[in-house]
Order: C-alpha cells, then structure tokens, then sequence
C-alpha cells in the first residue's frame, strides 16, 4: 500500500495537468473590445484571392469572423480547434497535399484559428501551401 | 549489420505487428490533442526488445505516419525520428539501470520535452517563427503530452512488462 500512494498521487497530479490542458487548448480566444482587422486569403502562388478589412466586436471569435465575410467556408473540428478546409472556392483535398497556414501580420501562427488573439488592426493572412 | 541479417521470421513478424500498434493507437487517439501511447510504447519496446529491434519500429512508424498524414519531409520527419530514437538509445545506455515504473515515467516527461523542443529547430531556421512565440503557444500541447506520458507509462508499464515476460518476448535476436 506504501509502495502504491506515490503512484496515486502522482496520477493524480498528472491527471488535474492533463485536464487542465486540454481545457486550455480547447477554449477559443474572443475579442476583448470592438475594432477592425484585415483578412486576406492568398492563392499557392501568393495571388490575393480576397482581402477584406472587418469590423469585429467585442466576443466575436475568429471562426465566427472569418464565416461572416467570406463565401464557401468549411470548418472542420479537431482534437486542436477549428479547423479550415475551405475558403473563396478553394477546398483541402483529402490528401492534404495542400493545406492553409496562417499569418498575423506576415509571422507564422503557432496557433491555429481558435487560439488566435484577436487584436485590432492585425492582418491574419490565410495562404494555401504545399505539402511537397 | 550482422544483428539485422540474424533476424529470425519471428522477429520480423514482432518488428511488423509491434509498429502496426504504435500507428494504429496513434490514429485511434488522434480525437484527442496530443493523448497518446506512443512514449509509453517506445519506453516498453526500448525496454524490452532492446535498441535494433525499437529503432527498426520507430523507423517504420515515423515513414508510415509521415505518408499517412502527408507530413513525410525535411520540416518534421527528422525531427520525430531523432525525438523518438532518442529513447531506446538512453534507456539501454545511460538509463539502463533505470528500473522502477516512477523513474522510468519522470523519465517519458524528459523524452516528451526533447521530442517537443527538438521542434523547435525547424519553426526558427525553416518557418521562420519566434522561438519566444512558439516556446509560450506550445506549453499546454506540452503539458498535455507530458502528462499523458507519465500517466500512460506509471499505468501500463509494469502490466505490459509482465505481459511480454509471459509472452517471451525479449531482447534475443
């Protein structure tokens, strides 16, 4: 029994962690205040396909923001957020041999849509790649 | 190379069920972000099967995933390779005395942290990311794979262990 409590304890400590995380990760950033952001989505050979500045409010999420001024948008849900499959006719194929990536204000998001920190005036670049 | 040529079918056969595992729980698990069993797995197999027999089903596992999930390329691929190798090679030098489940989960956490890190190197030469940005956005993913980690290998290590005991299965090749 001796030998067992650290093993419990230590579960459990890891337990609370793991939940913890995931909750983290699963919560969607909101906007904090009303403004303004530009979004644009970019073909594979950087070709604007759409760009548009958007007025956002105060809860607004990302996914919301991006469904309310674009045509054709597919979200997928994944173990790590919304998800984008699909914007302005463009559509990830099943092999995701091209995918989209994000940009905020040209840096690469380590973030994806849902985790996304919507700010005023920021520019959320939305560019097809490829895998190869 | 003369270890490789002494393989027996049965090895062989070990090597191509054992990666078909750590793939499929992969792909089981992937509902959940970052909750898997594949350190667990890789600490057992190092372990148990030794550090050929490991590096052979880590090495199937990195190419057969990479093609699965289209990732197969110089942006991840080396990185999960080197993160993964890591662990038979530790565990049967310098961690080879390593016994009990509790270190050897403390030591899933280390593993954990240097696969996640090793990331590190192409999201700064090759994508171009603030390692400061990337560090901060990637520690709950870290946490959570820390923490499925340790709680994976201080559950099943030790009936798994007693599992390949029973089965024979061991590090003779």
């Amino acid at each position: 029994m001796q030998q067992k409590l650290p093993k419990i304890l230590y579960f459990i400590i890891a337990l609370i962690i793991m939940i913890g995380s995931i909750l983290v990760i699963n919560n969607q950033e909101s906007a904090t205040s009303n403004g303004q952001l530009t979004i644009e989505i970019l073909a594979i050979d950087d070709t604007v396909i759409s760009s548009k500045s958007v007025n956002f409010f105060k809860g607004d999420t990302l996914k919301q923001i991006i469904e309310d001024n674009f045509d054709d948008v597919l979200f997928e849900s994944s173990s790590f957020g919304p998800y984008l499959t699909g914007i302005e006719g463009y559509v990830t194929p099943s092999d995701f041999s091209t995918y989209i990536s994000i940009y905020i204000d040209g840096v690469y998001s380590t973030v994806g849509i849902g985790q996304i920190d919507i700010r005023d005036n920021i520019t959320i670049t939305l560019k097809v790649e490829s895998n190869q | 190379m003369r270890q490789l040529n002494q393989m027996s079918i049965y090895d062989i056969v070990l090597v191509a069920i054992l990666s078909a595992v750590v793939f499929i729980q992969e792909q089981f698990l992937s509902f959940l972000p970052n909750v898997q069993l594949t350190i667990f797995l890789v600490v057992l197999f190092s372990r148990k099967l030794g550090i050929l027999k490991t590096s052979l089903i880590i090495t199937i596992h990195v190419i057969i995933d990479g093609l699965f999930t289209s990732s197969l390329g110089v942006i991840y691929t080396p990185f999960i390779f080197v993160g993964l190798i890591t662990i038979p090679v530790t565990l049967n030098t310098i961690f080879k005395k390593v016994s009990s489940t509790i270190a050897l989960s403390f030591l899933g956490v280390l593993y954990e942290i240097i696969y996640s890190w090793l990331f590190l190197i192409p999201f700064v030469y090759i994508l171009h990311v603030d390692p400061v940005t990337y560090i901060i956005a990637d520690i709950p993913f870290q946490l959570l794979l820390a923490s499925s980690s340790f709680m994976t290998i201080l559950l099943l290590y030790e009936p798994s262990s007693n599992l390949f005991d029973l089965l024979k299965i061991d590090k003779t090749v």
